[in-house]
């Protein structure tokens, strides 16, 4: 199926309001409310002619200081795939800052357990109804999320003392001229 | 050759202490509890730095864990925290056996964000390169997945060829595993003089060595008895924690990014998609996982030789319209490249500056370590090894 075929059949199934279509952009995606990501997920998995059996990517973005954005929230993109149909869907979400709570979809395919926990453990967002939601990738007692935009670099770790203490215009980024 | 998988009720006391001596003092009661056993992270068979916590049962697996991250550096905030370009050498260390192929998948996602037109000619060296570096990353996978079944001498012919491979690397980008060769706009430098030679030269012995390291190992009685039939992954499974590559094609499924999606100019190549044939064992086992990855350098074989029949002589190596700093347009994308793993995926998000806003790695090894339990759960702790070496994971990727 194409892309936009599949976008018009969440439509009618979840109604006008619930999906946002964004087809201008490099990728098309649908902007779906983050209540309803697990109902979408499920049907487009489930349903015969989208058979979305293979979930490829689930990435978090913090949206915190992005040029030309009023959010300051998390977005997390799901790119899902059907291995028989050989289509591929895009779905987006959005949470607040203050309470990034997004139902889990781990129960619908086993791949989301591991890549919900890296977007918990690098940005802080929390899947809800996840069986084993801790860190992943940073060691356990790791303090704060380094992939948020206003992260603020350790100092020190265990003994380690990091005196490295950014460039002087603030940022930590190395570009030579 | 099946052993006895039954460890529960081992507990055999020897029956005929009693008749003999019965001063003999009896040996204690053989402990039977579960044992909680962590494999790594400094384990040679755990192919890096990673841990896999195994409750055993005397030999038996009844559950394990992988446990991942002990290489984390966090590439994707180095990504963000440089230019476009800057991010290039940080993909190499991601899979270190197949640095060529993550430099071509990120400058993929970067370019489809910029839409900048590739040089026919560059074009051609990037498949030329990846192709060989592809038989590079799987002569690695099979020689130590011999190494793991207790071969070693395979091991050696393999590296013996992959030296080749890496000789030749080295003589076009000065480097030979981390090779920041692959640029957004095309690849650094142009080729050396007389290199497709020596490329067509290492493409023929190439073939004859696997034809040695297949009657070496493959199709090796001891090392069939010991893969045929081990860690048996349907379809299903596969697909339902992600994993992809000449893993999931071991279970039969047809899925090769190069053809189901043709990216750069691999469409202008007859190649076969290999999958399990199930020779030996059952489709979706060690030994399939094996056969797919010795079929597939034959296949990168296939396609380096109609590169160099078609490849023009010369031409620009570098888009030239390509700015030193590139400024994609605000927007964002995921693209997919097959590397010799699997699916290596990049989402990059654009804010409109020379930075990345964000870049997400999706990542092979680390779906196809996920899978590990579903695997290796209820099998011998010596499959386990067996299994994990199999899924030819690499912890550069996986925890990035």
């Amino acid at each position: 199926m194409e892309s936009s075929a599949i976008f018009a059949a969440l439509k009618t199934k979840f109604g006008e309001a619930a999906i946002d279509l964004n087809e201008d952009g490099p990728e098309a995606f649908a902007m779906v409310p983050s209540e309803l990501i697990p109902d979408v997920c499920q049907h487009l998995r489930d349903a015969p002619e989208f058979d979305c059996d293979l979930f490829s990517c689930l990435t978090g973005v913090d949206l915190k200081g992005l040029k030309g954005e009023t959010d300051d929230g998390f977005e997390v993109i799901y790119n899902i795939e059907s291995t028989g149909k050989a289509h591929c869907v895009s779905l987006r979400t959005r949470v607040a800052r203050e309470k990034p709570e997004i139902p889990s979809v781990s129960s619908i395919w086993e791949t989301a357990d591991w890549h919900e926990r890296e977007s918990f453990d690098l940005l802080g967002i929390v899947f809800t109804g996840h069986p084993n939601l801790v860190r992943i990738l940073c060691a356990d007692d790791w303090i704060g999320y380094p992939l948020r935009k206003d992260y603020e670099f350790p100092t020190e770790y265990h003994g380690i003392v990091c005196e490295f203490e950014g460039n002087e215009d603030g940022t930590w980024g190395g570009h030579p001229g | 050759m099946s052993p006895s998988r039954d460890v529960k009720g081992s507990k055999t006391k020897m029956a005929d202490t009693a008749n003999m001596n019965t001063n003999v003092h009896e040996p204690p009661d053989v402990r039977t509890e579960e044992l909680l056993l962590n494999m790594g992270p400094q384990h040679p068979s755990t192919h890096g730095v990673l841990k896999v916590v195994a409750k055993t049962d005397g030999e038996l697996v009844l559950e394990c864990e992988p446990v991942v991250g002990y290489l984390h550096r966090c590439f994707e905030k180095c990504a963000e925290s440089g230019s476009y370009v800057q991010a290039v050498p940080y993909t190499d260390r991601l899979d270190y056996l197949m640095a060529m192929g993550n430099n071509l998948g990120y400058c993929l996602a970067v370019e489809a964000l910029m839409k900048v037109e590739i040089p026919e000619y560059a074009d051609y060296i990037r498949v030329l390169v990846t192709e060989l570096n592809r038989i590079g990353s799987h002569l690695i996978a099979v020689g130590t997945f011999g190494l793991d079944t207790g071969a070693i001498t395979p091991f050696f012919y393999a590296f013996r060829d992959r030296e080749m491979v890496l000789d030749i690397l080295e003589e076009i980008c000065g480097q030979r595993l981390n090779y920041n060769y692959i640029r957004p706009g095309g690849v650094a430098y142009d080729l050396p003089e007389g290199i497709l030679d020596k490329i067509s030269t290492f493409i023929d012995h190439m073939e004859k060595s696997l034809e040695e390291i297949n009657n070496l190992l493959t199709y090796n009685g001891i090392f069939i008895h010991r893969t045929a039939n081990v860690g048996v992954m349907t379809p299903e499974v596969a697909i339902k924690y992600g994993v992809t590559g000449p893993n999931l094609r071991s279970t039969g499924v047809k899925r090769d990014l190069r053809k189901l999606r043709p990216y750069s100019i691999y469409d202008r190549f007859e190649f076969n998609i290999c999958t399990g044939t199930g020779e030996y064992g059952t489709i979706g086992d060690c030994w399939n996982r094996h056969i797919v990855r010795t079929q597939e350098i034959i296949e990168s074989i296939k396609i380096l030789r109609q590169v160099l029949n078609a490849m023009p002589t010369e031409g620009e190596h570098l888009a030239k319209a390509t700015a030193r700093k590139f400024r994609p347009p605000k927007g964002a994308a995921y693209t997919a490249v097959e590397n010799s793993k699997g699916e290596l995926g990049f989402y990059i998000a654009s804010d409109g500056t020379d930075e990345p806003w964000r870049v997400k790695c999706r990542a092979p090894s680390f779906h196809n370590v996920s899978v590990l339990p579903a695997l290796a759960n209820g099998t011998m702790l010596a499959d386990l090894v067996i299994i994990l070496g199999s899924l030819d994971i690499v912890l550069g990727e996986i925890d990035r």
